[in-house]
């Protein structure tokens, strides 16, 4: 039996000429460069037989790319080609598109970029009044008038190319325009290179351009501190630089820079750490916790309340989050959640608005399983952690006992675990909540990010600093909270140390100087040079901090101590 | 020596209490015994600091003039000066008993007179020989399970809640007891139910009207907590579900101690809050220097490990060129200028130990700088960052 072998044969569909517009615009252009004799028509002639050798669609100058002889500055020149055509198929054009078009032909470098939209908003508003250009539909699109056209199709005549070649940076090439304006031209080519004249017009009477502004601004912003500082002109950099006591003493005493202004002032003057140092009491404080605090209002109707769950809450994996308990158990319950670091506490709550700000509702949960509160007694951290949270700024506190394993196995007796949570509950006033196990915890976390998004939802929310939060009242209508970045900044676990604080530290570690004890001498001593300044010069140095008051109970640091210290910072020899 | 651990006796309160209430439950006491040595020197030193305490405290007794009140507050006396008031409605259920003999072990005073408010113990604290002295937790309420179950159905809870707010004119805390037992009756009648329908009818017709009313409510832990959550963040009430009796038992006594020693605490804490961050765990190795001055160099290097980036190698190495403080300070003062004091300890070796590539690095300008800026500025708000 034979088995026929039908003949299959391939057909290939080949599209006659498949990016036809390419090839009329590469062979114009090589068309345009053998009439000028360049060298440029040899590149677009071994583009243009690439591209005819390639078989499939290609949809903008990017994809050509792929092509042999096509490099990067063509495919962008094919590219603006395109969507030039795409655009005049269209018939109209988009007011930002305008603004660009515009920006292409003028140089106004020393205009505020606000002014610039402003005045080519004048411009196009005069355009339409005149009957050349017609505006529909929201958002706006700007048609020529057959008026219009006619008008530009003229002024085309008239200056042909060299209208492109324009560039107005000098007074001078206004009078040019002045002699367009007369003829009543507009921009041709569509609206896109807007009415000159008019445009120029406005721009010498709005703005003075003297050869001192740009000097001008620089200095103003500069200059612009705090409030009581003086707009002195004849403020002149290099005196800073001079480290001249006397006029630095005229300084008010703290000036509060942002962090724009920061970053200006260094780029003016590289010595502003040295003028830091060297001047510590009259000297400008950046300052680093006021980054431009901008009152934030959040209006009814205009937040979201979501849960935020610290990622140590959730496993480290990427892949794994998907399958994550935390995850999973919050998503059964519908809940809108978050997974962020956080740097105190394990699950808070934000509202954010439609601008994407942040302010934090003043509830920070703990989880706590009870191997972990075992643990965390015995390390130490237990009460160093709810000190951070009793400072981080929200005022509920919410510790989350969750029921673990066999109770004889928790490190601790049970009992005394305890009594450690009604300790917390009575001395530290946080709210104890206890749970079975994991998913019971997400349970009540999804129930309490529902309430709080119905008591919140008719609240109008400002953003307060941290030192000035008033006490939180659920019942009050508009409540002050903190935002997000505060939060985060001022809850990091290793802050930055002033000196007074580092000495505190120092003192502290000695066995017997508590922490009142040391505050009461650093009040008296605040830094290290102070104090061995003192025992150099004092006739009775072992007794210097003998009789220094402590505390509420006003004991006396004592003797002792004293002469350790003495002995500590004026041996020259320790053992 | 960075880490955030702090004195001893933190530690040890937390336990080391435990020990001293003999009287309280022995389960505890028989853990103890199997303590290992740690624990025990760690309770003694606890028991010296009470000590200190009790001796600091006598002597402020001396100076002040006020013997009466502070002997109520010592932490070792003042579960005697704290009086329970046990509402007599309580004793009929079913934990009374319990409760009492709870109360009874840990010798503590109770009576039993009626309330303003029912199911309900006070507390009240001696604070010197003639007034006593309530603070905000002093009440705690007593609800079973179906009464809680009734005042939510009935939409009566929150007022109910608030009533009791402005009765007892500060907070309470709220006990519901006998939750899980419910819940595991209601699911076998429900299973009973289930399997025989006809018989699930006469359980209706033979039980009381009331039980009838709350099994057949269809109420799961869900609402339950979507109540009490309210509660929480509306009206900022407690709650605590129990389940046995001795449970309770236990939890009032633990209040108790609570309670008795909340002025203790108070004063303690405050003491610790003069400063920004929690600085009593940084002293959690704080180092002993006797009489004849032994120990300076090891409180010195100690010191200098407190700069966030000087680790014990690093420390070493700086003290093995200054030896004291002194010797550092006279050493920035012959430096000329700024510069070079801030440069001063850059260059010197730091050993790093790695087996056979003992690598040889140098502390580095920016620690140099910063001991420098520590020693000798005299900005004390000037701020390392």
């Amino acid at each position: 039996m034979n088995i026929e072998k039908c003949e299959r044969k391939r057909t290939t569909l080949k599209p006659k000429c498949p990016n036809p517009l390419f090839e009329k615009w590469l062979s114009e252009w090589k068309k345009e460069a053998s009439d000028k004799n360049s060298d440029l028509q040899y590149c677009f002639e071994k583009a243009l037989q690439s591209l005819r050798k390639y078989p499939l669609k290609l949809n903008n100058g990017k994809e050509c790319l792929i092509l042999k002889y096509f490099g990067t500055q063509l495919c962008e020149k094919l590219d603006r080609k395109l969507i030039e055509y795409e655009r005049n198929k269209r018939g109209y054009l988009l007011k930002k598109e305008i603004i660009e078009k515009t920006l292409e032909f003028i140089n106004v470098s020393f205009i505020k970029p606000d002014a610039r939209t402003h005045i080519i908003g004048n411009s196009i508003s005069t355009l339409i009044n005149k009957g050349l250009i017609l505006k529909q539909e929201c958002p706006a699109k700007f048609y020529l008038t057959e008026e219009g056209k006619k008008l530009a199709e003229e002024l085309l005549l008239d200056l042909g190319n060299d209208f492109q070649n324009i560039k107005f940076s000098t007074l001078e090439n206004v009078t040019l325009l002045d002699d367009i304006a007369d003829k009543n031209v507009s921009p041709f080519e569509a609206p896109v290179k807007k009415s000159y004249t008019n445009l120029f017009s406005s721009l010498i009477k709005n703005v003075h351009c003297d050869n001192e502004t740009s000097n001008q601004i620089n200095e103003q912003k500069i200059l612009r501190f705090g409030s009581d500082f003086i707009l002195d002109k004849s403020f002149q950099y290099s005196d800073l630089i001079d480290n001249d006591d006397d006029k630095f003493k005229n300084l008010p005493q703290n000036i509060y820079l942002c962090k724009p202004e920061i970053d200006a002032l260094k780029k003016e003057m590289p010595s502003v750490e040295s003028i830091n140092n060297n001047f510590s009491d009259c000297a400008i404080t950046v300052s680093n916790h006021t980054d431009y605090f901008e009152q934030l209002i959040f209006i009814p109707g205009d937040f979201e309340i979501v849960l935020l769950v610290d990622t140590q809450e959730t496993t480290g994996n990427l892949r794994s989050r998907t399958t994550d308990d935390t995850i999973q158990e919050l998503n059964n319950f519908k809940t809108k959640f978050e997974v962020r670091h956080l740097n105190i506490g394990d699950f808070a709550w934000i509202a954010r608005n439609t601008e994407k700000k942040e302010l934090l509702l003043p509830y920070i949960v703990e989880r706590k399983r009870m191997d972990d509160l075992g643990c965390s007694i015995k390390d130490g951290r237990y009460h160093e952690q709810k000190f951070r949270l009793k400072q981080c700024g929200l005022q509920n506190v919410i510790y989350l006992i969750e029921k673990y394993g066999r109770e004889t196995k928790l490190g601790l007796p049970i009992n005394t675990l305890q009594q450690a949570i009604i300790n917390t509950q009575i001395v530290d006033n946080f709210f104890i909540k206890h749970t079975n196990n994991h998913a019971h915890s997400m349970m009540y976390l999804s129930i309490l990010t529902n309430q709080l998004t119905d008591i919140f939802k008719n609240k109008t929310l400002i953003s307060c600093s941290k030192n000035n939060l008033p006490p939180f009242d659920v019942q009050d209508d508009i409540v002050s909270l903190i935002t997000y970045q505060e939060f985060s900044k001022s809850s990091v676990k290793n802050k930055s140390l002033k000196v007074k604080e580092m000495f505190i530290k120092h003192l502290i570690q000695l066995k017997g100087l508590s922490v009142e004890k040391a505050v009461a001498i650093t009040d008296k001593y605040p830094t290290p040079s102070h104090l061995i300044d003192t025992l150099k010069t004092h006739d009775e140095p072992e007794l210097l901090l003998a009789n220094i008051r402590y505390g509420s109970s006003s004991r006396n640091i004592g003797p002792v101590i004293s002469k350790i210290i003495h002995q500590l910072y004026t041996n020259k020899h320790l053992s | 020596m960075n880490l955030p651990l702090y004195t001893l006796s933190e530690s040890e309160s937390e336990f080391g209490e435990v020990t001293d209430r003999d009287n309280i439950i022995t389960t505890s006491n028989i853990n103890l015994l199997h303590n290992d040595r740690k624990r025990k020197n760690k309770i003694s030193g606890k028991k010296r600091k009470e000590k200190c305490e009790i001796a600091a405290i006598k002597s402020k007794i001396k100076d002040n003039d006020k013997e009466k009140d502070t002997k109520f507050l010592k932490p070792g006396e003042c579960m005697q000066y704290i009086s329970v008031r046990i509402d007599p409605h309580l004793l009929s259920a079913n934990f009374g008993v319990e409760l009492l003999l709870a109360l009874k072990t840990a010798d503590i005073q109770y009576d039993i007179n009626s309330q303003k408010i029912p199911h309900t113990i006070f507390w009240s604290r001696k604070i010197s020989q003639n007034s006593e002295n309530n603070s905000k937790d002093s009440f705690v309420i007593i609800w079973s399970i179906k009464e809680l179950i009734s005042l939510i159905s009935s939409k009566k809870l929150k007022s109910q809640i608030i009533e009791y707010i402005t009765r007892t004119n500060n907070g309470f805390t709220l006990i519901i007891f006998g939750t899980d037992e419910y819940f595991r009756t209601r699911k076998k009648k429900n299973r009973e139910g289930k399997v025989n329908f006809t018989n699930r009818v006469q359980l209706n017709t033979q039980n009381s009207k009331q039980e009838n009313v709350y099994d057949l409510l269809n109420f799961n832990r869900f609402d339950i907590e979507t109540a009490l959550g309210e509660v929480q963040l509306l009206l900022n009430i407690q709650y605590k579900f129990i389940e046995t009796e001795q449970e309770l038992g236990l939890f009032i006594v633990q209040f108790t101690k609570s309670l008795a020693e909340l002025p203790y605490k108070q004063e303690k804490s405050r003491r610790q809050q003069c400063v920004g961050w929690f600085a009593t765990a940084d002293s959690k190795e704080c180092v002993h220097v006797d009489h004849n001055n032994n120990g300076l160099l090891k409180l010195w290097q100690q010191q200098l490990c407190q700069f966030p980036n000087i680790g014990l190698d690093i420390a070493q190495a700086i003290i093995s060129n200054y030896n004291s403080p002194r010797t550092l300070m006279e050493a920035y003062e012959k430096c000329s200028t700024q510069k070079e004091g801030e440069l001063l300890l850059q260059n010197i070796p730091v050993r790093r130990i790695q087996g056979p590539l003992t690598s040889v690095r140098r502390i580095g300008p920016e620690i140099s700088k910063k001991v420098y800026l520590f020693f000798n500025n005299k900005n004390a708000e000037f701020s390392f960052t």
